[in-house]
C-alpha cells in the first residue's frame, strides 16, 4: 500500500478481508504504482493507494463510424483479478497490479460538483470500464458506498458491470431501482477457455437470479460475441437458458457488441494464450483502427442474436456498443443519427423506466 | 595462458574428426572451395586449435573447415596450436570466441548458447562474462537461443542459408519433425526469402489453428507441394501461387473483395485518372475514387460512366463533385431557393 492511506479507515478491513496477505508499504507518486510486476504477479497483487485526479470521466468509447452511447465511467479500481483473453487492459494498462483507490470522499465531492453543473442531463453511470465492478467486492465493499451515494440521485442510473459471482454485499444492501447489477455473458464453453477466472455461466446466472430476487434491476452485455464453429447454437442456448432464470421486466437493458480489438493487442494475446483461436477468424482494420469481423458477418451474427432476445424480451431496450449506423440499420431497423442522440433516447427510455 | 606451446605440426589422423562438440560456424559449399583454393596455394595459414582428448588423440575446438579440406587434400600434417588439458569452460569458450574475427551470424550465436549451457554455464555467466563477444544483454535472449538450438540441423542450415531473423526463425518454434522437412523442402526447393517463408508459415499456423488441424494436413490439402513440382511455372509464378492460395485461405472474406474489385476494374476499363477502390472504412462497399487534374476530365469521367451504363457509380461521382465545390448554391446545392436550378 501506499504509505499516504497506511491510517484510512478502509485500510483494516481490507486487510481483515485478505488474511495473510503479505504487507509492503511504498512511497507512490500521484498514485501511480512504481514496481515492475508481471501479468501474472499484477493479477495476485492489490495495491492501496489515494488518487489525486479526476475519477468521473465519459467513457472513451471509439473512433468516427461507430456510435457510442454516452455512458459515463468511475475509475476507482483499476484492472481485474480476471484473466480474459481478448481483454483491452493488458495493452492499456500493461503488466499492473490491482489497484484500490481509498480516496471515497473526494470522489463523492467530484460527482457532487458534476451532478450538480449537469442538474438537467440523464446519465449512466458505472465502474466495470477498467476493472471488474464487483470481483474486489468482498476486500472493498465499495458497493455500498455506491448505492447509498446514488440510490439518492433521480438523474442516474449506476451500473456494477461483473464476471463474476460476487454479490453477497450487494444482496445485504437495499435495492434502489436506479442501480443496475449487470453481466457479460457469453457460452460456458467460451467462459472456460478464454474467460479465465471469472464466473461459470451457471453461477452468474445463479447470481443475476438471487440480485433480481432482491429486487434490483439487472443489465446484460453479450460483448465480445464470438464467431466459432458452435457459435449459432451455443448463443441460442445461453439466450435460452438466461430468460428461463431471469423476469424481462427486470432487465433494463440488454447490450451487443462483437469482438475488436486493436492490432497491438493481438501479439500480446499470442504471447500470453497461445491455445487460444479467437484472434485466428478473419479481422479487419475498420475506421477506428481497431479489428473486427467483416461487416456481413457481424451483421448476422447480431440478426440471429437480436431475434433470440427480442422474441423472448419484446420490451427490453437493445443497444449496440461501437457499431456502425448501418449496422444499427440493418439489425434493429432503426439507428441513432449521431452519439447525442444515442444518448438522449437512451436517457429517455431509462427515465421512463424509473418512473414507471 | 590457454595454450602449451607455439605453433606445432601434428599428424592429421591424430585429430578425431567426429567430435564436433564445439562447431558452431555456418558452412556453404562456396566458403570450402574458396578455402580449398586458398589452402592448395598457400598451406594452412591460421592454425587450427585442438585440445589434447581420449588416447593420445586431439578433439578440434576451432577450425573445422580448414582440418576438412585438409583431410580432402590428403594432407599428412597440419599446424596446429594445442591448448592445456585443464582449462575452465570459461577459458575454453574464450578461445572458442576469440579465434574468430567476424561478427556471429544468429544460427552461429543459437549453436555457441547451446555450447555454453552443454559446458555448465549458467545463464547469469553466460551474459556477464560474454556478453560483449555476442551481443547478447538479457537472459530471456539466451533462452530464445536455446530454444532455437533445439531445431534441426537442416533446418539451422536452412536459417543460416537464407538469413533468416530472429523474428522470422522462431515462427518455426512448435512444429514437428515432418512439419519442418516439408517446410525446409519447400524453402530449399523454391530458394525462399526468410520473408517469404515467413508470410506462408505465419498463415498456415494460424488456419492451422483456426482449422484445428495439423499443418502437414492443411499443406497437404493444399497441394502446394504439386505446385512445386510444376514445371510450366516459374520461380517466382510458383511463389506467388502459393502465397495466394494462403491468403485467400487465411482471409476468404478479404479475397472475395479484391476479385470483385479486379473485375469490376477490368469490365469498365476506365481512364487512368479514375478507379474503383475498396475503402477499409466502408467495411464492404466500394467506392469510387477520383484523381482529376484537369477540367476536362470530369466530361470524360461523366462520359466514360454514361457509357457503361453505370448509373450508380455515375450518381456517385457527381455526388462527390458537387460536394466538392467550393460555391455550391449554383449546382443547386442545399442553399439553392430551386435544387433544379443546378
Amino acid at each position: 500500500m501506499d504509505h499516504k492511506v497506511k491510517t484510512h479507515p478502509l485500510v483494516e478491513q481490507i486487510l481483515t478481508e485478505a488474511n495473510n496477505a503479505e504487507v509492503e508499504i511504498i512511497c507512490s507518486k500521484k498514485g501511480s504504482f512504481n514496481k515492475r510486476v508481471s501479468f501474472k504477479e499484477g493479477k495476485r497483487s492489490v495495491f492501496l493507494t489515494h488518487f489525486p485526479g479526476n475519477f468521473v470521466k465519459p467513457c472513451p468509447g471509439t473512433g468516427k463510424g461507430y456510435l457510442c452511447c454516452g455512458y459515463m465511467v468511475i475509475n476507482q479500481s483499476i484492472n481485474c483479478p480476471l484473466d480474459c483473453t481478448y481483454c483491452i487492459l493488458q495493452n492499456y494498462l500493461g503488466p499492473s497490479p490491482l489497484i484500490l483507490y481509498l480516496n471515497f470522499d473526494q470522489l463523492i465531492q467530484q460527482l457532487d460538483k458534476f451532478l450538480k453543473k449537469n442538474q438537467g442531463d440523464f446519465f449512466r453511470i458505472g465502474n466495470g470500464e477498467l476493472a471488474d465492478s464487483l470481483a474486489l467486492d468482498y476486500l472493498s465493499n465499495f458497493s455500498s458506498l455506491f448505492i447509498s451515494y446514488f440510490r439518492e440521485k433521480k438523474n442516474v442510473v449506476f451500473e456494477f458491470k461483473t464476471k463474476t459471482d460476487e454479490v453477497d454485499k450487494i444482496l445485504q444492501i437495499p435495492p434502489s431501482k436506479n442501480i443496475v447489477v449487470s453481466w457479460s455473458l457469453n457460452p460456458e464453453r467460451i467462459i472456460k477457455q478464454e474467460e479465465y477466472f471469472s464466473a461459470s455461466l451457471e453461477k452468474r446466472l445463479e447470481a443475476a437470479y438471487r440480485v433480481q430476487e432482491k429486487g434490483y434491476m439487472l443489465a446484460f452485455h453479450f460483448d465480445p460475441l464470438l464467431l466459432y464453429p458452435e457459435w449459432e447454437v451455443e448463443y441460442q442456448k445461453l439466450i435460452e437458458n438466461l430468460f428461463s432464470l431471469i423476469d424481462p421486466s427486470r432487465i433494463f437493458w440488454i447490450s451487443l457488441g462483437a469482438l475488436r480489438f486493436p492490432p497491438s493487442l493481438k501479439a500480446v494475446i499470442q504471447q500470453r494464450f497461445p491455445q487460444t483461436r479467437i484472434i485466428y477468424q478473419e479481422m479487419i482494420q475498420s475506421l477506428d483502427g481497431k479489428l473486427r469481423y467483416p461487416k456481413p458477418l457481424r451483421i448476422e451474427m447480431f440478426k440471429k442474436i437480436y431475434s433470440l432476445i427480442k422474441d423472448k424480451a419484446p420490451d427490453v431496450f437493445c443497444y449496440f456498443c461501437m457499431e456502425s449506423p448501418d449496422v444499427w440499420e440493418k439489425v434493429m431497423g432503426f439507428s441513432p443519427r449521431s452519439n447525442l442522440h444515442f444518448r438522449h433516447i437512451f436517457g429517455e427510455y431509462c427515465r421512463k423506466i424509473l418512473n414507471r | 595462458m590457454y595454450f602449451k606451446a607455439k605453433i606445432t605440426r601434428i599428424p592429421i589422423s591424430f585429430v578425431e574428426t567426429k567430435n564436433n562438440f564445439f562447431r558452431f560456424a555456418d558452412e556453404n559449399s562456396s566458403c570450402f572451395s574458396t578455402l580449398e583454393s586458398s589452402i592448395v596455394q598457400l598451406g594452412i595459414i591460421n592454425p587450427i586449435i585442438v585440445q589434447p582428448w581420449q588416447k593420445g588423440s586431439y578433439r578440434t575446438v576451432s577450425g573445422f573447415k580448414r582440418l576438412r579440406v585438409a583431410k580432402e587434400l590428403n594432407l599428412a600434417s597440419i599446424p596446429v596450436l594445442i591448448l592445456r588439458e585443464d582449462l575452465s569452460c570459461h577459458d575454453l569458450l574464450a578461445v572458442l570466441l576469440l579465434s574468430h574475427s567476424h561478427s556471429f551470424s544468429l544460427t552461429e550465436k543459437i549453436r555457441i548458447a547451446r555450447i555454453m549451457t552443454c559446458l555448465g554455464l549458467s545463464l547469469s555467466e553466460i551474459i556477464k562474462e560474454f556478453y560483449s563477444f555476442l551481443g547478447i544483454e538479457s537472459s530471456q535472449l539466451i533462452e530464445t537461443y536455446l530454444q532455437l538450438s533445439k531445431y534441426s540441423p537442416d533446418l539451422l542450415s536452412y536459417i543460416s542459408t537464407y538469413g533468416l531473423s530472429l523474428k522470422q526463425a522462431l515462427v518455426f518454434k512448435g512444429l514437428s519433425d515432418q512439419e519442418q522437412k516439408l517446410l525446409i523442402f519447400l524453402g530449399n526447393s523454391l530458394s525462399l526469402k526468410g520473408y517469404d517463408l515467413y508470410n506462408i508459415l505465419t498463415n498456415l499456423k494460424e488456419i492451422a489453428i483456426r482449422e484445428e488441424k495439423k499443418i502437414a494436413v492443411i499443406i497437404e490439402e493444399t497441394g502446394i507441394l504439386n505446385i512445386e513440382k510444376d514445371v510450366k511455372l516459374t520461380r517466382s509464378q510458383k511463389i506467388n501461387k502459393i502465397k495466394t492460395i494462403f491468403i485467400s485461405k487465411r482471409y476468404p472474406y478479404l479475397t472475395r473483395i479484391n476479385k470483385k474489385l479486379k473485375n469490376l476494374n477490368k469490365k469498365l476499363k476506365f481512364s487512368p485518372n479514375l478507379q474503383i477502390i475498396w475503402d477499409r472504412s466502408l467495411e464492404e462497399g466500394m467506392k469510387l475514387s477520383l484523381d482529376i487534374r484537369h477540367l476536362d476530365d470530369i466530361g470524360e469521367a461523366v462520359e466514360n460512366l454514361l457509357e457503361k451504363g453505370n448509373y450508380d457509380l455515375l450518381s456517385q461521382f457527381l455526388k462527390v463533385y458537387y460536394e466538392g465545390l467550393p460555391n455550391r448554391k449554383d449546382m443547386g446545392g442545399p442553399q439553392s431557393k430551386d435544387p433544379s436550378s443546378g
